[in-house]
This record gives structure tokens, C-alpha cells and sequence, in this order.
């Protein structure tokens, strides 16, 4: 076992699972983001997945689920510049809660929609926003399309073998959950700058990560392995396929004990 | 605000395992839409109660592009790719959805029988008219649909 791995490997850890220190330190590293005008800061990095342009998300392809892994990495090596120790929690949005009470006040309740050229809202698109604003459906189930996915639908999820047929349903899941959000995160070209897009795409690259687990073996489909995933120079489908390979791995909960003697 | 869009389709005469319905060339341009699904109700809207009675069938949601944020001409894929062209394909390229509908065809469509799919392009109201108006009207675009099932 290579020990220095295993302590570097950090945990992203469910959003509602955070003691107030970490709730604290997350805040802290987000607002050191948010005060970056440059390359490291937050409003560089919503705007790669949107405006302004180009806007290099990937959606409606299988290269879906590898391209937003790597978008969450490349963030998440910003986030800990900032905050030292703090990893990427996930919005368990299946429980029907709704938006977890961290990302209620503070710096995870907004930020400002920044650094896109006047000239890019053209009458034609979304209108210019000064900030992120949220409008969400109903909580709790029996909602139907109008609220969030159920846990059922994951377990259906988790079942599927084939991994474009997997991406497909959730994918679709995804969407649902961004249109519950409501406002910003509504909207391709402005999500990303609302940070609960961070906690809710965690928690679609760990549901990955689980039919992963559940699949082993099942690969990517079609995709070729060594398919660079712009604008992220260092990483190709086949470098993002394990996440422990990539320093990082989900956990419900963690527990560690050091042996006395 | 919706649109909506109705086809007629076969269900397999033979028994199924599963079933999707699929559907190709979705554009994706404009504002982000819930794409629902009723079965054999031709008179269903945005307010129909998604219940069984009503047969709704379920949803695909379209994560919208947001309409176009440049100049003339920068949303509007290219009609064919010329060889050795290596950059990414253009990012409003239709898409293709699917929606499992295996328990709902099998309980209101009989084995053999032709039925309707009724679409009906959802935008919460509130998010609309925060929007121009050409990014929540003449939503629902697409190519085909297929029935598509399973033994």
C-alpha cells in the first residue's frame, strides 16, 4: 500500500454532512475565489462552462459525464489553492429537501455574474444579470415532474449496464435538477456562476462514480480513451476514469482510528 | 407558456421487457424546456395533472443554450463537416433524448396498437417571463420520434 497516497486522497463529503468548521473553511475558500480577477478565481471558472463565449460545456453527448469530472477537478485544485483542505461536498438532491441549509447565507448562496463582455447579451439571448438568483420548485415528494428526482429513480439509474444508455437517463436527471433550481441555474450559459452548481454536479459525478463501482469493467462505450477534454490541457477521457486516480473518492461518512503501540 | 406536438406511433404486438421512446434532432437553442409526455390524450397542456389517469407517460428536460450571444450567423451548426476539420463539433448540433417508458406503455397501450404521444414544451412560468419572448415561444423542435422496445 502506498501510504502517502492514501493520506493525500481527500473525501468529497455529502453537503448536509459537514460540521460547521467545514461549512466555514468552504465558505472561506469560495469567497478567496470570488475575490480572484485572474485565472485561479471563481469567475474565471463559471465562465468556462459558459459565458463568456466560447462556451465549452459538453452536453447531449456521452462525452458528458468525463467532461464535467474533469471541470469539477480543475475547480476543485483552485478551491483547495484557496482553502487548503476543503474538497467538493455533494447535493444528495434525491432525498427531496431541497437546496442544503450551507448553501442558504454566506458566500455558497450566491455570487455575482461577472467578467461577461456587455456585448455578449445580445437581445437575443438570456438577459444580463448582476447576480446569481435561485427560484425552486416544491420539496418533498409527490411533485412529480415539478420536483427534484427520487431516490428510486437513481437505484433504477444505477441499474442500467450500458454506459451511453446510463449517461443518457442521467443526464436527463441532471437537467430536471438544474430546472428545479430555477433562475441562473436554469440557463446553460450562467449556471455554473451559482454555487450550488458545484455541489449538485459532485453529486452527478458520484452517482458516476457509483454505477462505476457497480459496473466494473463497463468502460465508457465508444469513447476513445485518449479524447482530450478542452480547455483542461492535462486530462483526457481515459485520465478521469477513476476518480481515486484522480486524488479524490465520495464517501457517506468517514471513521479513522490510529493502533495504540 | 408551451408548445406542443403530437405523433402517432405502433406498440409491439409482441411482449416487451422494455420500452423507450426516443427522440431525435431536439434543438436545444433556447430557453431550457420540460419536454412532457402524454399517452393517448390528445387534449393534454402545461396544467394536466401528471398522473396516470391522464397518461402521462413522463419527461425529458432540454438544458437550453439561452438563445444566441453572438453576432450573425455563430449559432447556426454548419450543414456538413469538411474533412479535416478537428475542432469540436458546433455546440447547438440537435440533440437525441430518451425516456423509459416500459410500465406505462405496457399499461395503456394495448399489444398491436396504434396510440399518440403527446409533447408539450414546459416552462415554469416564472422563468419565462423573466426571458425575452423568442427564447419561451416556438420551443419544440425535432426530427423524429421511435418507439423503441425491448425482448
Amino acid at each position: 500500500m502506498n501510504a502517502t497516497a492514501a493520506a493525500v486522497r481527500r473525501y468529497r463529503k455529502s453537503a448536509t454532512a459537514l460540521t460547521p468548521a467545514e461549512v466555514a473553511a468552504l465558505r472561506t475558500a469560495f469567497g478567496k475565489m470570488l475575490a480572484l480577477s485572474d485565472d485561479r478565481g471563481f469567475e474565471y471558472w463559471a465562465g468556462i462552462h459558459g459565458l463568456p463565449l466560447p462556451i465549452s460545456c459538453v452536453h447531449g453527448t456521452p462525452f458528458f459525464l468525463p467532461w464535467h469530472r474533469a471541470y469539477l477537478y480543475y475547480f476543485e485544485q483552485h478551491l483547495l489553492d484557496a482553502g487548503g483542505q476543503v474538497s467538493l461536498p455533494w447535493w444528495d438532491w434525491s432525498t427531496q429537501a431541497g437546496i442544503p441549509a450551507a448553501y442558504g447565507s454566506g458566500e455558497l448562496a450566491g455570487a455575482p455574474v461577472s467578467g461577461i463582455p456587455a456585448a455578449q447579451f445580445t437581445g437575443q439571448n438570456i438577459p444580463e444579470a448582476d447576480r446569481t438568483r435561485r427560484d425552486p420548485g416544491p420539496t418533498g415528494p409527490g411533485h412529480g415532474p415539478q420536483g427534484l428526482p427520487s431516490a428510486g429513480q437513481v437505484t433504477d439509474l444505477l441499474k442500467l449496464s450500458d454506459f451511453e444508455d446510463f449517461s443518457t437517463q442521467l443526464e436527463d436527471l441532471h437537467n430536471q435538477v438544474h430546472m428545479w433550481v430555477g433562475g441562473t441555474m436554469s440557463e446553460i450559459p450562467i449556471a455554473a456562476f451559482d454555487p450550488l452548481f458545484w455541489a449538485h454536479h459532485a453529486m452527478i459525478d458520484r452517482i458516476w462514480s457509483l454505477w462505476q463501482l457497480a459496473h466494473p469493467g463497463a468502460g465508457v462505450g465508444t469513447l476513445p480513451h485518449d479524447h482530450p477534454l478542452g480547455p483542461f490541457p492535462t486530462l483526457t477521457v481515459g485520465q478521469v476514469l477513476s476518480v481515486t486516480g484522480l486524488g479524490y473518492d465520495y464517501a457517506a461518512s468517514t471513521s479513522s482510528g490510529r493502533p495504540n503501540g | 407558456m408551451a408548445d406542443a406536438l403530437m405523433v402517432t406511433l405502433t406498440s409491439p404486438a409482441e411482449p416487451y421487457v422494455r420500452a423507450d421512446l426516443a427522440f431525435h434532432g431536439v434543438d436545444h437553442s433556447k430557453a431550457s424546456f420540460e419536454g412532457r409526455l402524454f399517452i393517448n390524450n390528445a387534449t393534454a397542456g402545461p396544467d394536466t395533472v401528471t398522473d396516470d389517469a391522464n397518461g402521462y407517460a413522463g419527461s425529458f428536460w432540454i438544458f437550453g443554450h439561452g438563445g444566441c450571444a453572438g453576432a450573425e450567423g455563430h449559432c447556426e451548426p454548419p450543414q456538413e463537416r469538411r474533412a479535416f476539420d478537428f475542432r469540436p463539433p458546433h455546440q447547438l448540433i440537435p440533440v437525441s433524448k430518451r425516456v423509459i417508458v416500459t410500465g406505462r406503455l405496457q399499461a395503456l397501450v394495448a399489444p398491436g396498437a396504434d396510440f399518440t404521444v403527446r409533447i408539450i414544451a414546459v416552462v415554469r412560468p416564472a422563468h419565462a417571463a423573466s426571458l425575452p419572448g423568442n427564447l419561451v415561444t416556438d420551443l419544440l423542435h425535432l426530427e423524429r420520434v421511435d418507439l423503441v422496445t425491448y425482448q
